[in-house]
């Protein structure tokens, strides 16, 4: 499995991570030495020595069902403390720069 | 007595009968602190005031005749991963620096419900993401046995603030073995509880199915007893089991291992080359001591979790990642990057606000979730998963317990693996498994390298799920036979060795 | 050729479930109104550390919400994360169903363009979060323009049942009509006050065109579906979709290609616009969210909310023909909400004949509640009594004329007997010209009584009760006594 640069700034993009130049080439290289080892998944496959056609994949295995909550409403103790880390604010609201990319 | 060399019971037991007071224990605290923290820097925030206060309070309560809790008194440190409210919570990272969370984790409810006092919140991996505690963003922690060396990761500054005797015990968390190699590098006593066992509610998740919050500590007397306040049902975790909790401390009472089935892992032959010869010794040291206590040596065969446990993890935990930090984006808390655009903000605040090795991770998470590529990774580690989990619940039909090293090496020098991150996911190759099967384990010190500055060499017990009872009674056993670890020598006034 | 286009549409609908509490935290649902920022609690801002716990009441009402659109319940249903960045989901995840969702397979009817009975599939029914609400600093609070953004979170977590029809409609008034069924259907088994302009209902559109062969049917060409988003009434709904289809005829038409995308209905303009990058290239990166393990539907659960369900509004409508004989057009109207459809039932119930009960509500109740602006189950007059008056005229007690004054009188808060009383018709059957006739003959047989009271010599009333008497004794004691007072002394006065 090969990854190219732009593959790589695609993810970055999906993750909304800003990456440097410099930073891309680096990651180019870890991300073809984990497929690598990821890769060992698929051989095994292949090989015969792992066998997943009719395994169920994890999810949840032995979980108890959870507890299912009353509806009954509680007023949070956190008040105003949630806005006081707010980095921009204004009033009561949080705030965001310009949404929408200019053209 | 020193206040610094005494275990958790023997302070909160010397503090019931008024031999010396809360404060007093606090201030001893502070000392050590003080005094070790410009060589280890274990710790982020040191809670100094506060926790003045809440020990003074210990006392005033005791003076008053009430019985605070099994803990009154005892000063503790807890992963700054976890919640305490008007405490800051970094996560080791720039992205949370001087977020002040506005609630309280289930286990800081706890502890203080048990009369603990909070004496700081430690340093750690960046997110849980690491095995060295070198990817902090506030710098790298040192291993109080050897300063040059890494005290293990990501629960680093928890390990390193009960080996320098800062605390007794401390709470730390583990994705894929963060707590046990830590303990293994540092000499102590690290639990891994079963999944579920422990609230997660108020520990900022990493990957959501395999992180667990458990104990430091240098006895395993004082292991049983965080785990017994630590291990409570929480209708405000889904996950956390509802299942009864037996009493932990009464197992550490009359440990036996008459009878006991302990396995060694017919895989582990193979890969014993690339695990240090020390380490090896002190497993079959281990192994005899359990023969010698009347536990039958049996083996056992887990041959995918050994073989595909790695890329199973590393395809999973950092897929719930990718997941869990996309939250930070510079909205509502945190670090903010002044923008014009919403999408510079979040670019610009997430490229710097993690450090490399949580990019990687977020990166490699988000990959392996993305069109085109969920079935080829994720689904097929979710299968790999049963397997393990399987496996493992057939080795458990003819054993009690699993033993294996905690870490192929011990503790490795500062600078070693930061610039080879593959080379340091291997190391966690007999650890991840346990997190991936959703298993109890514990790691224990089974000795030191020989040398100028010993080291400490870890052994890992596993056992089934709920099975703490059966680990901690071995390691009881173990305990009487293998001694009490005093902490480390580096500190002015620790023992080292063995008492 | 005769080349014919056909329009091919499905709807996504959300409705906001009546629950107390958001579907993973215990603030309350009440949030119109309040501070912003106020109605919040660590785990729906999605604080570091915190966890979801799912609402009892939201599954409740899902499953309801499936049964009643004939769906199958699945007995083990999976939450997953759905991701991707927007400062209204502060998890920059929302908490939602993928492959396993709570009900699948369902259908409901509407009228079809031909008139007849028209079925329409429902791919599935599931529960998501919803989102905060932004606020635009655009002057016209638009997104196009703003250089920054509001964001108020009190909505966010507020349980969402989202139901996902298969694209059956054929035209924008087939969709207007099922989005009048569904919400008829939230409404009718209480799971969402389906307000349109509160925002507890939604609508998403999917529509493509077919270019087919008007002969043979054959599809000759067939464009990518369009999502238009941002209707916010059923009219709305319909004129969004009637300009998307001439768009995508008129692209057609000329030879073009339609691709995938999603548009904005622009109501003041009449045009939906091409949403740009916000929508664009979006990998949600499914997978199931570890911290909630799947939900059991249990077979016990099933059957006690399947025994809740009222009875649907057709299987009503339909009722109200077979049983009552009332037109398919009345027994509609009837049935249009469940509070209507009871209270018509309730007035059969005391006594009316349904003929005349539907008259009467789809008259005079409407009427009255149209101008006291009251819902039908605020209505002053309780509909068992409304039917006993309206047996009453059925049994020819009454005429309508008098039967309208009374009921009149009943919905300013009067009882029936007396507003029977006070409109002159005695309760117990007897009409003010019957108690007339009795008056006069008492009158005329005791002429000497008369002359007394008229001469003014019945000072201190006597005499005049004297004659009440005898009117009551005539009457057998049916005649209401101040009613009969009253027509006696009217009686005695036009004799002065």
């Amino acid at each position: 499995m090969t990854i190219s640069e732009k593959d790589v700034r695609h993810v970055a993009d999906l993750a909304r991570l800003h990456v440097e130049d410099e930073e891309i080439g680096p990651l180019v290289r870890h991300f073809e030495a984990i497929l690598g080892h990821f890769s060992a998944l698929s051989r095994a496959g292949e090989e015969g020595r792992l066998v997943l056609d009719r395994v169920d994949p994890f999810l949840f295995a032995e979980r108890e069902t959870p507890p299912l909550r009353d509806d009954i409403p509680v007023r949070s103790a956190v008040g105003k403390d949630v806005l006081a880390s707010a980095p921009l604010r204004k009033d009561t609201f949080f705030v965001v720069p310009r949404i929408l990319e200019e053209e | 007595m020193e206040i610094n060399s005494l275990t958790a019971a023997e302070i909160a037991g010397g503090i019931a009968e008024k031999k010396f007071s809360a404060s007093e224990v606090f201030s001893s605290c502070m000392e050590a602190v003080h005094r070790g923290e410009p060589d280890i820097s274990a710790l982020i925030t040191v809670a100094e005031e506060t926790g003045q206060a809440a020990a003074r309070e210990i006392d005033r309560r005791i003076a008053g005749g009430e019985k605070p809790g099994p803990l009154a008194g005892v000063p503790i440190v807890m992963k700054d991963n976890m919640c305490i409210r008007g405490l800051p919570a970094t996560c080791g990272s720039r992205m949370l620096h001087g977020w002040i969370p506005p609630y309280d984790a289930a286990v800081a409810e706890l502890l203080s419900g048990a009369g603990a006092v909070f004496a700081g919140k430690a340093n750690m991996d960046e997110f849980a993401m690491g095995g060295s505690t070198e990817f902090s963003a506030f710098g790298p922690t040192s291993n109080p046995w050897d300063l040059e060396r890494v005290p293990g990761g990501s629960s680093g500054g928890s390990a390193a603030a009960v080996a320098a005797g800062y605390v007794p015990v401390s709470l730390g968390s583990d994705t894929g073995g963060s707590i046990r190699q830590p303990a293994s590098f540092c000499g102590l006593y690290g639990l891994k509880p079963t999944y579920g066992l422990v609230s997660r509610w108020g520990l900022v998740a990493f990957a959501s199915s395999l992180d667990q919050i458990g104990p430091f500590a240098r006895t395993v007397e004082d292991l049983a007893l965080l785990l017994s306040v630590i291990a409570r049902p929480d209708p405000r975790d889904g996950t956390s089991s509802r299942r009864e909790r037996p009493d932990y401390t009464a197992c550490v009472k009359n440990p036996s291992l008459k009878g006991k089935k302990v396995a060694v892992v017919k895989e582990f032959g193979a890969m014993s080359a690339s695990v240090s010869p020390e380490v090896r010794e002190a497993l079959e040291k281990t192994l005899s001591l359990c023969r010698e206590e009347g536990a039958e040596i049996v083996e056992v065969s887990l041959p995918v979790s050994l073989e595909f446990g790695l890329p199973c993890y590393y395809i999973l935990a950092p897929a719930e990642a990718s997941s869990n930090l996309a939250r930070f984006d510079g909205v509502r808390y945190g670090l903010s990057s002044k923008e014009d655009s919403l999408l510079e903000l979040y670019l610009r605040t997430r490229g710097k606000g993690f450090g490399s090795e949580v990019k990687r991770r977020i990166l490699t998470g988000t990959y392996v979730l993305s069109s085109g590529y969920y079935d080829a990774y994720y689904l097929t580690a979710q299968k790999v998963r049963s397997l393990m989990k399987e496996e493992f619940r057939r080795a458990f039909g003819s054993c009690d317990l699993i033993a294996l090293p905690t870490s192929p090496t011990p503790a490795f020098k500062k600078g070693e693996l930061v610039n080879d991150p593959i080379q340091m996911y291997l190391a966690d190759v007999f650890t991840l498994p346990v997190n991936l099967a959703e298993l109890p384990a514990l790691s224990l010190n089974a000795g030191f390298t020989s040398g100028k500055k010993p080291l400490p060499l870890g052994v890992q017990l596993i056992a089934s799920r709920w099975g703490e009872p059966e680990l901690l009674n071995a390691a009881a056993v173990l305990e009487r036979r293998l001694g009490i670890a005093g902490t480390a020598p580096c500190t002015k006034n620790g023992k080292g060795g063995r008492s | 050729m005769n080349v014919v286009y056909v329009p091919v549409i499905g709807l996504e609908i959300h409705v906001q479930l009546s629950t107390a509490t958001k579907i993973f935290c215990s603030c309350s649902t009440d949030y119109i109104g309040a501070e912003p920022n106020s109605n919040v609690c660590p785990v729906c801002l999605g604080l570091p550390g915190t966890l979801p716990v799912l609402n009892k009441k939201a599954v409740e009402l899902g499953v309801k919400g499936g049964l009643a659109l004939s769906c199958q319940i699945r007995s083990h249903t999976v939450f997953h994360r759905k991701n991707y960045f927007y400062p209204d989901l502060p998890k920059a995840y929302q908490i939602s169903q993928y492959d396993l969702p709570l009900a699948e397979g369902g259908q409901i009817f509407i009228t079809g363009d031909d008139g007849k009975q028209k079925k329409i599939r429902i791919t599935r029914l599931h529960l998501e979060e919803d989102a905060g609400k932004l606020v635009h600093s655009a002057s016209d609070g638009r997104l196009e323009g703003a250089a920054f953004s509001c964001v108020d979170y009190n909505r966010g977590g507020v349980p969402l049942a989202e139901i996902v029809s298969e694209p059956d409609m054929a035209s924008p008034r087939e969709a207007r009509d099922y989005v009048a069924r569904i919400r008829q259907i939230v409404r009718y088994i209480g799971i969402s006050d389906g307000d349109m302009e509160n925002g507890s209902l939604r609508v998403d559109a999917n529509i493509s065109i077919q270019k087919t062969d008007g002969e043979t049917g054959e599809i000759l060409y067939w464009g990518e579906r369009s999502e238009i988003k941002n209707m916010n009434s059923m009219r709305a709904v319909e004129r969004a979709l009637e300009y998307e289809i001439r768009r995508q005829e008129a692209v057609l038409r000329q030879g073009g290609t339609l691709d995938r995308e999603t548009r904005h209905w622009n109501d003041s303009d009449g045009i939906t616009a091409s949403m740009r990058s916000k929508e664009a290239a979006n990998d949600y990166r499914y997978f199931p969210d570890p911290d909630l393990p799947p939900i059991e539907v249990t077979g016990s659960m099933l059957q006690e909310i399947q025994f809740s369900l009222p009875e649907m509004p057709w299987a009503r409508e339909e009722r109200f023909t077979v049983q009552y004989g009332l037109s398919r057009e009345d027994a509609v109207f009837l049935a249009e909400s469940a509070a209507l459809a009871d209270f018509f039932e309730g007035c059969v119930g005391g006594g009316a004949s349904p003929l005349r009960a539907s008259n009467w509500v789809r008259t005079e109740v409407l009427r009255v509640m149209n101008e006291q602006g009251l819902p039908v189950g605020e209505f002053p007059v309780a509909p068992s009594s409304l039917g006993e008056l309206v047996a009453m005229v059925d049994r020819g007690k009454l005429s309508t004329t008098v039967a309208r004054e009374v009921f009149g009188l009943m919905a300013g808060g009067k009882t029936l007997a007396d507003s029977l009383t006070a409109a002159g018709a005695s309760s117990g059957g007897l009409s003010e010209e019957a108690v007339a006739q009795m008056a006069q003959k008492v009158l005329q047989a005791n002429p000497d009584v008369v002359d007394e009271i008229l001469s003014g010599r019945d000072t201190k009333g006597k005499k005049t009760k004297f004659l009440l008497g005898l009117v009551m004794k005539e009457s057998r004691g049916q005649a209401a006594a101040d009613a009969a007072a009253r027509i006696l002394e009217k009686l005695l006065n036009d004799r002065r």
